[in-house]
């Protein structure tokens, strides 16, 4: 049977991140949205650590489960159509600040321990270098490569993956602070980073074109600092369920067992086109290079985006593609789609009362988005919202891409398909 | 063909500017190098030796160089590594290092064992412990410093002050009991020997003898320099009279002002060209150091180029202070998180910085707390030079004392510290009374506390130490059948742990250790708890200023001394700080000298800051900016201001809405 697997989320003990981010919660609202496999995050935090070794306890190979005592309780808060097991894997982000080559570099990586004996020794090395208690996903003065060679010295069983490495500000290969090859990132140690997560702004083709990228895997997670947050992008894997078969699965880039990602219309990330949030300007790579990297409005340089920068380092014409890439599809947010339809914000009651509805009805929300037969939707709710799932599972949506740090805007509707409480019907 | 060594020959008239070069050659009779903050004093030091041994054919064993810091001599030893035979290097070495090689060999002249111990502050605590049984250990810490100054001010115990009379003799004859010196005696009784005893002197091989620091020697060390110039009056001190800053640990500047009396005909060189910073913060500085008296420095010069004006800023009160500091690193820094309000700012940010080049100083160790606070807060990488390392923190000692106890029973200094701090009511009388009964019955001092019943106690002493004997066994007990991490968890509930140390910090340095005991988990019970105890014995974390981090350093203005950094901030630079006021007074110059060295540590950037109003000992306190702030000429200042920041509000997140499910 075929898994999600989320693995880079924030726990409550990060900067900017909900009171919900606790274990528990996490595992209440991975199965509501259909996550087998989650990583803790913020592993560091010498509090939510300790959480950890109280709260959880080992299932299978380096994979954690929620002791009874404590899944019980949550048990109840959970719709019978979305009950499964979750499985939390250990995980956390670090924020490597740095010059190297005479450059500032900024760069998030994401850590991966197998059991807690590692995660303590991983925890004990950094806390030595920096402080690791204020922030779950600490901020270091420590060279990536030299993060990565911490944890090889812990195990080899230890992985890093840079994260959502196209972001300008914080992201391996991000145009402001990012470098431009793994090689001129890690050295010698290049070989060991066989993953890397394409974040939100950039999808699998964007990333095709650079061939560096072939022999790694690319791999999807939410990022998410609330739960609601969780899922909106993903792995796929069908393997045993253990720690080393998933990462052999992903090193290997073996489609039989990685089956692929689920990805956000990368338009509608953050860092998609160049601009000026400040300003509210943005613009295609294409403006951007005949205004010679100014603003239009201030004159100052914009903010590259996602794809501006894979255009710069690209070596594959757009469509270009190798052996190894693997499958990918394009999501929204079930919440996203419940509040264009209802036209009210997406943390309004009204659309977590009918998101509540769809799932306790139908089962988690990535059966709902990318499973569950239209009719029986349409069945248990308004019309618009099973269109709305057909067109996004059909990739029909329309989208006004996002530009430094300002999310892009999806429309599955057009403006003339007015959502009408009275007649409902008018779509069709 | 000339010897190998000439491929180290340094073309010194490259290397040096005339000044330099001159002290560099100067190496008969008395010299005074008089050298400015940033002016290459290392580097003069450095290469004078070089000069004397590469050419002058100088015997390495006849030059003494005297260093301020053991640190300082580390590094010496390094530089010259570098360029002369390592296996044959001058000794280079503390007033105490040196001190200690003479008394080794000498001591037994003037009645000393050579085996003698050498007592550090704990130990001389302990010591003061054992005289005057129950007294405060504050009380001890200031008790030591009088007896201290004494001691280096040659007042025996008769004509101490009457008061302190009984305990200084007492200290004394302990000591001497048990063979020990302290760090004072060191030097004191160096001197006595060398007064006495003229033939060491003669033995002693040292014919050039420099000083380092010379400004903040005290009477012990300044009557030893005299003593070991005697012999050929080859004496070089190097010094800056502007930053003697060590007037409370009995140093005194008149030493550096008068070598020029104790050492007639002698030379002075002004070191004068200072290379660390622009001229904008030396001119500043200047400005401020002149209106001192007691100085003999000229004019400092700045020979790098021009910088940015030196800020100064005016915080509404010391919170906006904080955010000041933190908020110009961010922004120097390009924005360190997305939450980071200077990634909005859209600036481009010229220069690379990194962590390490920024320094926050400060007048007191209360202040660098606070400060501290406001870095945890914000997620900057810092490190706090002074601080008590983690191993040292109570909450962290207390803990693994426990375990250690836990471990072995018979662990009798971990089981007082631990019935001290957790048997409710139990004090040192207590304690001592069970000692003396193991003592009496020969048996081991855990085995004592079983025999309770049989030492006179009062009930309720009794009943106390029973709970805690109790609780003991049912830990012991835990042990064989859980894991490490399981048993310290079930500890610190059981002794109400976080009950006692209720401060969010310690208690996040308990889960710290907890967290590493788990790397211990899959270790048979026994074994991995010993593993963790002999683990943690090895952790020694320094608290010394560690230059290979990369991470902005917190500190005071005294440890700043002899340290350099691109960016500098000076905080709490407001009147009762800087200058601070003393109960006693204001000492104006030394506090001015401060300040100073605070100012020249600074490269490019130098940022000063007041607070209008600022917590002081728990009292909102309404303050004024500096005087010495006015010394500075307003065309070197960039006037800033800072209101408190709104405290940012978790954004992003739908906490209301997700409460609903």
């Amino acid at each position: 049977m075929p898994f999600f697997a989320d693995l880079h989320i924030h726990s409550k003990f990060s900067m900017a991140t909900s009171k919900q981010m606790n274990l528990e919660s996490l595992y209440r609202w991975a199965q509501l949205k259909g996550i087998r496999v989650i990583g803790t995050g913020d592993f560091t935090h010498p509090e939510y650590f300790v959480e950890i070794s109280d709260k959880l306890e080992e299932a299978e190979p380096g994979l954690f489960k929620l002791k009874k005592k404590y899944a019980d309780e949550i048990d109840k808060e959970v719709p019978e159509s979305c009950r499964a097991e979750v499985r939390f894997m250990l995980s956390v982000e670090i924020s490597s600040i740095y010059s190297k080559n005479e450059k500032c570099r900024k760069v998030h990586n994401i850590v991966f321990a197998p059991g807690l004996k590692e995660a303590s020794k991983i925890n004990q090395k950094l806390g030595k270098i920096g402080n690791i208690k204020s922030d779950g996903r600490p901020i270091l003065g420590l060279d990536s490569k030299k993060l990565l060679e911490i944890i090889l010295s812990v195990s080899d069983r230890c992985y890093l993956v840079p994260a959502h490495i196209w972001t300008p500000h914080f992201a391996m290969l991000g145009s402001k602070s990012g470098f431009d090859s793994i090689k001129e990132c890690f050295d010698e140690l290049s070989d060991k980073i066989f993953a890397v997560e394409t974040g939100l702004s950039s999808d699998p083709p964007m990333n095709w074109r650079l061939s560096q990228l072939d022999n790694v895997t690319l791999i999807s997670n939410s990022d998410a600092h609330s739960p609601i947050k969780l899922a909106r992008e993903l792995n796929v894997f069908d393997c045993e369920l253990s720690y080393d078969e998933m990462w052999d699965a992903i090193r290997k880039g073996d489609r039989k067992r990685f089956l692929g990602t689920i990805e956000f219309f990368p338009e509608e990330g953050k860092y998609h086109y160049d601009g000026h949030r400040v300003c509210e300007y943005s613009c295609d790579p294409k403006e951007t290079k005949k205004n010679k990297g100014l603003c239009k409005e201030c004159g100052k340089p914009v903010i590259i985006g996602t794809m501006h920068r894979i255009e710069d380092l690209a070596d594959r014409k757009k469509g270009g593609k190798h052996d190894r890439a693997l499958p990918y599809r394009y999501s929204i947010p079930l919440y996203e789609i419940i509040s264009e339809v209802y036209k009210v914000g997406v943390g309004s009651k009204k659309v977590l009362n009918e998101y509540h509805n769809l799932i306790s009805q139908l089962g988690n929300e990535m059966y709902i988005l990318l499973e569950a037969p239209i009719d029986d939707i349409k069945k248990v709710t308004d019309l618009f919202i099973a269109e709305g799932i057909q067109r996004v599972r059909d990739g029909n949506v329309s989208v006004k891409p996002g530009y430094d740090g300002e999310f892009g805007e999806i429309s599955i509707f057009k403006d003339n398909e007015k959502y009408d409480n009275k007649s409902q019907m008018q779509l069709f | 063909m000339k010897s190998m060594t000439t491929s180290h020959k340094c073309n010194y008239s490259e290397l040096l500017n005339e000044k330099q070069l001159e002290a560099v050659e100067t190496l008969d009779g008395a010299m005074l190098i008089a050298a400015g903050p940033g002016s290459g004093k290392t580097r003069t030091i450095v290469y004078r030796t070089v000069y004397m041994i590469n050419e002058q054919g100088i015997d390495p064993k006849e030059i003494l160089l005297i260093t301020f810091t053991k640190k300082a001599a580390i590094e010496m030893r390094e530089r010259l590594s570098e360029l002369l035979d390592s296996e044959n290097l001058p000794f280079v070495g503390t007033f105490h290092s040196l001190c200690l090689t003479i008394l080794r060999n000498y001591s037994f002249k003037i009645g000393i064992e050579k085996n003698f111990k050498i007592f550090d502050p704990t130990d001389q605590i302990e010591l003061l412990q054992e005289i005057l049984k129950g007294a405060k250990k504050k009380s001890l810490q200031d008790l030591l410093k009088r007896i201290s100054k004494l001691k280096n001010d040659f007042v025996a115990p008769l004509n101490a002050p009457f008061d302190l009379q009984e305990v200084y003799r007492d200290y004394q004859g302990a000591l001497k009991a048990k063979n020990a010196v302290d760090f004072d005696d060191l030097i004191v009784k160096t001197v006595r020997l060398l007064e006495k005893h003229s033939e060491v002197l003669e033995i002693l091989p040292f014919k050039y003898i420099s000083v380092d620091e010379y400004q903040d020697t005290n009477k012990a060390q300044y009557k030893l320099v005299k003593l070991l110039a005697k012999r050929n009056g080859n004496i070089c001190a190097i010094g800056d009279s502007d930053q003697a800053i060590y007037a409370f640990r009995g140093a005194n500047v008149e030493n550096f002002l008068k070598f020029g009396e104790d050492f007639k005909n002698m030379k002075l060189i002004k070191l004068d060209k200072n290379y660390r910073s622009t001229p904008q913060i030396i001119k500043a500085s200047e400005k401020v150091i002149e209106k001192n008296e007691k100085r003999m420095q000229g004019d400092l010069c700045a020979a790098g180029e021009d910088g940015p004006l030196i800020s100064v800023c005016e915080a509404n009160n010391d919170y906006a202070e904080m955010d000041y500091i933190t908020q110009t690193i961010d922004l120097k820094m390009g924005g360190l998180s997305r939450q980071s309000k200077e990634l909005k700012q859209i600036e481009d940010v010229n220069e690379v910085r990194k962590f390490s080049d920024f320094a926050v100083l400060f007048r007191t160790h209360l202040q660098g707390r606070v400060l501290e606070e406001a870095f945890l807060r914000k997620g900057i990488p810092y490190q706090i030079v002074g601080a008590i390392p983690f191993y040292d923190r109570a909450e962290v000692k207390d803990l693994l004392s426990y375990l250690r106890c836990i471990y072995d029973p018979n662990d009798e200094n971990s089981m007082k510290r631990v019935i001290r701090k957790f048997a409710k009511g139990v004090g040192e009388t207590t304690i001592e009374k069970i000692k003396n009964y193991s003592i009496v019955y020969e048996i081991p001092f855990y085995q004592a506390c079983l025999e309770l019943d049989t030492i006179s106690l009062t009930n309720d002493v009794k009943k106390s130490l029973g709970n805690f004997i109790k609780s003991h066994e049912n830990f012991r007990n835990f042990v064989v059948e859980n894991k490490l991490s399981d048993l310290i968890k079930f500890v610190c509930e059981k002794i109400t742990y976080f009950e006692i140390y209720k401060d969010k910090r310690r208690q996040d340095n308990v889960f710290e250790l907890i967290g590493y005991s788990l790397q211990f988990d899959d270790l048979p019970p026994y074994e991995g708890l010993k593993a963790f105890i002999d683990e943690t014995a090895m952790m020694q974390d320094k608290d010394m200023y560690d230059q290979s981090k990369n991470v902005v350093t917190l500190m005071t203005l005294h440890a700043s001394k002899g340290l350099e950094f691109p960016i500098v901030f000076i905080s709490g630079v407001d009147d009762g700080l800087i200058p601070y006021e003393f109960d006693e007074g204001i000492n104006e110059e030394e506090e001015r000298r401060l300040f100073y060295v605070g100012m020249t540590r600074a490269e490019k950037e130098l940022h000063l800051i007041y607070a209008k109003e600022r917590n002081w000992f728990g009292e909102k306190t309404e303050m004024k900016k500096s005087r010495f702030l006015n010394d500075i000429p307003s065309d070197l200042v960039q006037e800033k201001f800072q209101e408190r920041a709104i405290r940012e509000k978790k954004k992003e997140v739908a906490d209301e809405q997700e409460s609903m499910f």
